[in-house]
């Protein structure tokens, strides 16, 4: 571990990461960039690696403090040397991080809601990254490709308007972007999924094949695998293999799982093109009337609260689909009073996330005689089985749901819920306790107009943006579907043997941002009049604007959306670079 | 003095920045069981060390006494506990120690080890009966007893020892052990790995 430690933190893309910010604000605001991203997540740091390596000079401006790959203050701590024991205190959850996914030991990568507020007309959480690499820190690093159906679903079913690409047009973009980062996986053989490019696969322990056994036995046309993610199972790119220590959101100083960090921008630093700001907080892009483009944006410092406009000739907004949406909502102009590239009054309106804290779990008995060694990062996966065609399609609801899970063994916490004390009870929790197998669903939510997010009249935040509000609730497409999403659950469960079965659906403590996976408020679409962004995730209105962040999204499938985010980035730079050097984005 | 200013004096005495392990070795060593504590007497203290004791006792490793679990329990009561939890788990360790003197004539702290233990015990056997071995009607009194009395000291003390003593590094290394960083293996017999992971 020491090995990979001191390669990580002083290899050379640490060194150039930290002359990076040499830079002050005033060089900045003297140059015009080629283009300028605002976000360096997961879109934002693939947007400055495609725009970087095709030779623009581009900026990237990141509205969080600077996060150095390496410098990850828990990686590695054992759970006596942390604050509180890795708790986050009841006051904390109250007041900054309301969101159970923010946990004690990485609550400083985090946006507090005490500093920057929102409105929540409806319960809604809004999970911000607030450093460098933004959410591709914390993420999850689950990255099942989309499919055929997933780009068809709303023409055939009328649900939402139709999608301007199709599985084709993205695939060779998800390859690009596997072969990059890295996923490991197995195949699947499923309807609703497509494979992605593999690294050999994290081994399940002996509950999970039992399970998987007993579904695929008892449901022909479901499976079970393992979760593909965006994890190394091999060393690739001067990255190194898992090391299997468990909590990857931590950070990872091996640089062993996808993040902006460990990957995309090094690729970008590599390039000598990029330049990187962080503690810049965008607060509107330039529209020139007379040119008919976007000509820059307006930063505030977050720390100095000083203002300034910063000049780039294509900009690529990837500052979170709820960020972006904020930064396009307050820019506003003669044409464009509603908002930047607004024309259809579409902007802020199809708010989506997954739906999920339902399922279930049950005692899976026997196999005490297997344990397993090392941390896995991965969950089980039971790709989407409903509405896929056939005896499979649902009488009460489109589209469907996916679970992740998996199976553990008791550890000591269950000596709190049972008789006993003395030297007993702590004999029998030397040893592990029962096998429980545990399945939670994330679903699809339909795209509704009346799911939106709009700007406060008059309340700002610190750097003089207006308050966002958030109005989003479940449709009742989505409660029909929470009813199978429970049940299925169940059925699985029995057909694996399990006692003790516990199914749950969290309706009351959930809503939506508890995914984490907001997206839709600036969709794609064929028709300027109904949605933003083309195909190609240019602004329908000004030529040279991209959104390829959550934002885009025509619909939410029901898979975790960050890979797609980076094939239609990757697609959308592609696209823009081509047309500037056509003429086509003239500024 | 202050725990944390006394590692930075340390620090300071030493000219180096004092590691991660090291800080936490010599904060266990503060916590020798003197105070003051956050919430507190000295008294609750010194009962709290006995009964975490009693619970995770000292066998072939250490127990809840060398893992700290009393300066645990303090910084929970602290940080994690509203109000009137706080004064409810507080209340219930005076109980015990009324009870001790109402039963066996002696403050809790007089009492003999085997004293301590078998109150203990019996409150615990009371906390978490055999719910299958109730008819109907046992079941519904106890059930209802619990939903007017709360959740007894006893299960909260119990809780709280067994989560204090666990994430500690006693119990974590010396009474279970670390899920190591290395290739990981999803299938291996049990007796390869022999106990449970921390």
């Amino acid at each position: 571990m020491s090995h990979f430690l001191k390669l990580a933190k002083h290899g050379p893309s640490a060194r150039l990461q930290s002359k990076r910010f040499m830079k002050t604000f005033s060089i900045i605001k003297n140059e015009e960039y080629d283009a300028i991203v605002v976000g360096s997540g997961v879109a934002g740091g693939w947007a400055a690696k495609e725009l970087t390596e095709k030779g623009l000079k581009t900026l990237v401006l990141e509205r969080g403090r600077e996060q150095l790959h390496g410098d990850y203050p828990t990686e590695h701590k054992h759970i006596w040397e942390l604050e509180h024991r890795g708790r986050k205190t009841p006051e904390e959850t109250k007041t900054d991080y309301p969101n159970g996914a923010i946990s004690g030991p990485i609550k400083h990568f985090f946006a507090k809601d005490s500093e920057q507020p929102y409105v929540e007309d409806k319960p809604f959480f809004w999970v911000r990254g607030d450093v460098v690499g933004g959410r591709s820190l914390t993420w999850g690093r689950g990255v099942p490709r989309w499919s055929p159906m997933d780009f068809e679903a709303p023409l055939k079913d009328g649900h939402g308007i139709d999608w301007p690409i199709r599985y084709e047009d993205i695939e060779p973009w998800y390859e690009y972007v596997e072969r990059f980062i890295g996923v490991n996986g197995e195949p699947m053989n499923s309807p609703a999924i497509r494979d992605n490019i593999f690294q050999k696969p994290m081994e399940m322990n002996a509950v999970e094949k039992h399970f998987r056994k007993s579904v695929e036995e008892a449901f022909p046309g479901r499976t079970m695998t393992i979760f593909p993610m965006a994890i190394l199972t091999e060393a690739l790119n001067g990255r190194a293999a898992c090391h299997y220590c468990g909590p990857c959101a931590r950070g990872c100083s091996t640089g062993s799982y996808f993040s902006s960090q460990s990957s995309t921008l090094p690729a970008a630093q590599a390039t000598g093109n990029l330049t990187l700001r962080p503690d810049s907080v965008v607060h509107s892009i330039l529209y020139d009337e007379e040119k008919d483009r976007a000509v820059g944006v307006r930063v505030v410092d977050r720390v100095t609260k000083e203002e300034m406009e910063v000049k780039g000739k294509l900009i690529f907004l990837c500052a979170s689909a709820l960020g972006s949406t904020q930064i396009m909502l307050n820019s506003k102009s003669n044409r464009f009073p509603n908002g930047i590239a607004n024309s259809s009054g579409t902007l802020g309106h199809y708010l989506m996330d997954h739906h999920f804290h339902v399922g279930g779990s049950g005692l899976i008995p026997g196999f005490e005689d297997r344990y397993f060694i090392g941390n896995r990062p991965a969950s089980t996966y039971i790709p989407r089985f409903r509405n896929v065609g056939g005896d499979t399609d649902q009488p009460n609801y489109v589209r469907g749901f996916h679970y992740g899970g998996g199976a553990g063994r008791a550890g000591w916490g269950r000596g709190g819920g049972n008789r006993g004390i003395g030297a007993s009870l702590k004999e029998s929790l030397r040893e592990p306790g029962p096998w429980r197998m545990y399945m939670n669903a994330f679903g699809e939510m339909l795209p509704n107009y009346d799911n939106h997010v709009y700007l406060d009249g008059e309340k700002t935040d610190q750097w003089g943006i207006p308050l966002l509000h958030m109005s989003c609730e479940l449709g009742e497409n989505e409660l029909e579907m929470r009813k199978d999403m429970r049940a299925s659950a169940g059925e699985m469960l029995e057909a694996a043997g399990a006692e003790e079965i516990y199914l749950f659906d969290r309706l009351e403590s959930t809503a939506p941002g508890d995914a984490i996976h907001e997206m839709g408020t600036a969709r794609m679409g064929r028709d300027p009049k109904d949605s933003v962004l083309n195909g190609n995730n240019q602004a329908h209105d000004v030529p040279n604007l991209f959104v390829t962040d959550g934002a885009c999204m025509t619909s939410s499938a029901c898979q975790n959306p960050s890979i797609t985010y980076m094939a239609l980035t990757a697609r959308a730079c592609d696209f823009a670079v081509k047309a500037m050097q056509r003429g086509d984005l003239r500024v | 003095m202050d725990r944390r200013e006394a590692v930075k004096r340390i620090s300071a005495l030493l000219g180096f920045a004092v590691s991660g392990p090291t800080m936490a070795g010599i904060l266990s060593g503060c916590q020798a069981s003197q105070g003051p504590f956050r919430t507190l007497t000295q008294n609750q203290h010194d009962l709290l060390v006995i009964m975490s004791e009693h619970i995770i006792p000292t066998t072939d490793t250490p127990g809840a006494k060398e893992a700290g679990v009393a300066d645990f329990i303090d910084a929970m009561l602290t940080d994690f506990y509203s109000e009137e939890r706080r004064k409810s788990f507080l209340d219930g360790l005076a109980e015990v120690d009324d009870l001790a003197k109402e039963t066996l004539g002696n403050a809790f702290m007089k009492c003999t080890d085997a004293e301590q233990f078998e109150l203990l015990d019996k409150l615990d056997t009371e906390a978490f009966p055999d719910l299958d071995a109730m008819d109907e009607a046992e079941r519904n009194a106890f059930e209802e007893k619990r939903r007017a009395n709360g959740r007894p000291f006893i299960a909260t003390l119990k809780e709280l020892t067994i989560s204090g003593y666990y994430t500690s590094e006693v119990g974590a290394t010396q009474e279970l052990h670390l899920n190591p960083m290395t290739p990981y293996r999803g299938d291996v017999p049990f007796s390869e790995v022999g106990k449970a992971w921390a």
